[in-house]
């Protein structure tokens, strides 16, 4: 999602299956008055009114994780990228990683027999895997 | 503007009622071999441009070769941002689509061509006109007519008179 | 034997007692006299109507696409119905002026020009939405549009919104540059009635000189051939690639191959309607039934009958295919719009655009004046609801039950909707009042020659 760019013409929304595009209806910025704009998270550009936004996984933080990891040669390694909502967790209920990373957490979590796709059948290759919660427990063992 | 107030070229203007009596005298005007002639009517006749000879326009030519460098122009425009410049993987579709590039290619081809026809048809009849001042101004109302220059070597007043008269026209001006 | 020949004959195309001079007379006559007092009436309603949308929707610009009614799901509704609405209708200009003139169709000849100018001015009204339902319309107008900049950007040649972009300005371009080439050899008849000096030479300049002579006609009429020829994919494109923003999705109730077809009848239906709405009030008030006659709108509504076949079909059949394809998104989302919270839109729509125009099959009321007029306003209602229900009902209740929501519309809407008819009608009122409404040569062209 490249904010700058956007027009906000709603037509991604529209095509959203899962509808999670939100759309700039105001400039919902105008409320952050000093010192309130403290709030905003510096790292990532605050959207003007009439951009359409969505859960981008984090992308401030794995820009961040990438360009410390080219500085050194290196490969991102397995779990040094947290998103925000995987950090405030309290359940750890969220994996996040490089799904074309075979041996990373999240891949292996994937390929769990309890793992689906929300509407897979649109064939829309979401990149987030749902763990089912077992619940015939009496069958099971 | 020399178009409302300039002098037309000499000659002789007939006018006529009816497009038949205009082919009539066209048809007796060529038997005494004038060339340089022209019909004026307010509407296209088609025994009028036959009887004059004139040729088949030759813009369909010229549209059909700007419609094929519209086409190429679009499809390259296309091609040539979105698969070389800076491809941007939009969902895994293919940088170069063909189908996905076929709309724009269309309005491409009927746009170029459209406008081409245009300027060529302003080409072909020297438009905008700014030195041949209007004849008569029943012209484009409801009256033909048939002007014969007086550069044409058989140019002569009283045979075109008479043919004139024996074809019955309205009106004779002369220029 | 002649009398049996000559009551085989069809009604004339042109009133047996009009001569190629009164022609002339009667439709430069609007153009030559001061508007009536009847004209300001009506150009101060659709001023009025006019700056209402303007004012609102310079509001909206200002404060945000928050003060529509749209939220998610809903991103879309009054302005790109209205968008849809608004092309569709130029669509039966285009068609009168190119593919009747295809098919050698003579009674095109005294109807073209007023339906062409009413595409240029709906094409206009039309092309005024896809900048403002952006929520930026300041980048909008121009990041559209692929030109060199100093960031190497392009535009994404694989949207359907992109090649909206290419297809309406072509659209524009063209149907303008048609309807001014048909307009030629009038503008220099008006020149040439003109007595004032000042008319003189803004019919002179507008005309280019044209003179009238028969190495011009030639040309003349192969160019009017080939954009007719050029003109008439050109229609059926434009129309299939705006069905294509929705046909190229994957909303049940949009991802449907019946779309461009579809989409093209539909089109060809509102805009005749309209055309028969302008024609009826225009040979009224500016005295043309000679020309403008009983035929030409008796032959528009059977038009108008055919296509609300075409449409019903539609309807039918994309029930009928949401069924047997056993896919249950798609089944409900039919369902829905029958029963579900938008039935009133839907039941407006097929009242509108199958049941009323089957009064057509009628002689006695295909012929009748009122009958046709009330008709052809239904129908365009009935034809602004039909995109309202496609594009509404599709996005309020789509794939997962947490997304469906409901769409109100709000004034700024409202005003957005009534400005648009007030965009079009100042235009066209001016039109009727500074150019021929009739085309006048080709008119001439039809008629009997004088002994």
């Amino acid at each position: 999602m490249v904010y700058n760019r956007c027009v906000g013409t709603r037509y991604c929304a529209n095509n959203c299956p899962y509808k999670v595009r939100r759309f700039n209806f105001f400039d919902y910025s105008k409320q952050y008055v000093e010192p309130l704009n403290l709030v905003l998270n510096p790292d990532i550009t605050t959207r003007s009114r009439g951009v359409m936004e969505k859960c981008t996984f984090c992308m401030q933080r794995i820009r961040t994780a990438k360009d410390k990891a080219k500085a050194v040669g290196k490969l991102v390694a397995d779990g040094e990228i947290k998103t925000a909502c995987q950090q405030s967790c309290p359940a750890d209920a969220i994996v996040f990683g490089n799904t074309h990373d075979e041996q990373s957490m999240v891949s292996k979590l994937r390929e769990n027999p309890r793992g689906f796709h929300v509407l897979e059948d649109l064939n829309v290759k979401p990149q987030v895997t749902y763990l089912e919660k077992v619940r015939n427990t009496s069958k099971v063992g | 503007m020399d178009l409302m107030n300039g002098k037309p070229d000499a000659g002789t203007l007939a006018l006529f009622e009816s497009p038949d009596k205009l082919v009539n005298a066209i048809e007796k005007v060529k038997a005494i071999r004038v060339k340089k002639m022209e019909a004026f009517t307010p509407f296209p006749i088609h025994e009028v441009i036959h009887a004059l000879d004139i040729k088949r326009s030759k813009i369909p030519w010229g549209t059909l070769l700007m419609c094929l460098i519209g086409m190429t122009l679009a499809f390259t425009l296309q091609a040539w941002t979105n698969g070389v410049d800076w491809p941007i993987n939009v969902a895994g579709k293919p940088f170069i689509s063909i189908p996905a590039f076929i709309p724009i290619t269309f309005e491409g081809t009927i746009l170029i061509g459209g406008i081409s026809t245009f300027l060529l048809l302003l080409a072909m009849c020297r438009l905008p006109n700014r030195s041949k001042p209007v004849l008569d101004v029943r012209l484009t109302d409801d009256l033909f007519g048939l002007f014969v220059e007086k550069s044409d070597p058989q140019y002569n007043v009283e045979n075109l008179n008479k043919i004139f008269k024996d074809c019955n026209a309205k009106e004779i001006k002369y220029f | 034997m002649q009398t049996a020949v000559n009551t085989l004959m069809e009604a004339p195309l042109v009133s047996p007692d009009k001569t190629y001079a009164d022609i002339n007379k009667d439709v430069c006559n609007p153009l030559e006299s001061f508007p009536t007092q009847k004209w300001w009436a009506v150009f101060g309603v659709a001023f009025i109507a006019f700056s209402w949308g303007a004012f609102m929707v310079a509001k909206t610009i200002a404060t945000g696409i928050g003060t529509w009614g749209l939220n998610s799901p809903v991103g879309w509704a009054v302005d790109i119905t209205t968008f849809v609405f608004w092309i569709g209708i130029g669509h039966a200009g285009t068609l009168i002026s190119a593919i009747l003139l295809l098919f050698r169709q003579k009674w095109r000849t005294s109807i073209n020009r007023a339906a062409e100018a009413m595409t240029i001015f709906a094409v206009m009204t039309a092309g005024i939405f896809p900048l403002i339902h952006t929520g930026r319309p300041w980048y909008a107008f121009y990041w559209l549009f692929p030109y060199p900049n100093q960031r190497q950007l392009w535009t994404n040649f694989k949207s359907p919104l992109e090649w909206d972009v290419f297809a309406v300005s072509t659209y524009f371009t063209i149907s303008l540059l048609f309807w001014y080439i048909g307009l030629i050899p009038d503008l220099a008849s008006v020149r040439d009635r003109a007595k004032n000096k000042i008319r003189k030479l803004a019919y002179t300049i507008l005309s280019f000189g044209w003179r009238g002579s028969a190495k011009n006609w030639n040309h003349y009429e192969i160019v009017c051939l080939i954009l007719a020829g050029l003109s008439t994919p050109l229609v059926l494109s434009v129309h299939t690639i705006v069905s294509f923003d929705f046909a190229v999705s994957l909303l049940p109730g949009w991802h449907t191959t019946i779309f461009p077809p579809y989409f093209v009848a539909g089109a060809i239906f509102s805009g005749f309607a309209m055309v028969v709405t302008l024609l009826v009030i225009c040979r009224e008030v500016f005295n043309l039934k000679s020309y403008i006659t009983m035929k030409h709108l008796e032959n528009m509504n059977k038009v108008m009958l055919l296509t609300a076949m075409m449409v019903g079909y539609a309807y039918i059949i994309e029930f009928f295919t949401a069924w047997y394809s056993g896919n249950m998104y798609e089944r409900f989302a039919f369902i829905n719009r029958a029963t579900g919270p938008y039935w009133w839109a839907y039941w407006t729509m097929m009242s509108c655009n199958v049941i009323v125009p089957q009064i057509f099959w009628f002689k006695k009321l295909r012929t009748n004046i009122k009958v046709m007029f009330v008709a052809s306003l239904l129908i365009n209602v009935g034809m602004w609801f039909e995109r309202f229900v496609i594009i509404v009902t599709s996005l309020h209740r789509d794939f997962l039950p947490s997304s469906w929501g409901y769409y109100r519309m709000t004034i700024y809407e409202v005003a957005m909707l009534v400005g648009s008819f007030g965009f079009f009608f100042m235009f066209f009122l001016i039109f009727c009042r500074l150019l021929p409404t009739v085309a006048m040569f080709e008119v001439k062209s039809i008629m009997k020659q004088p002994k």
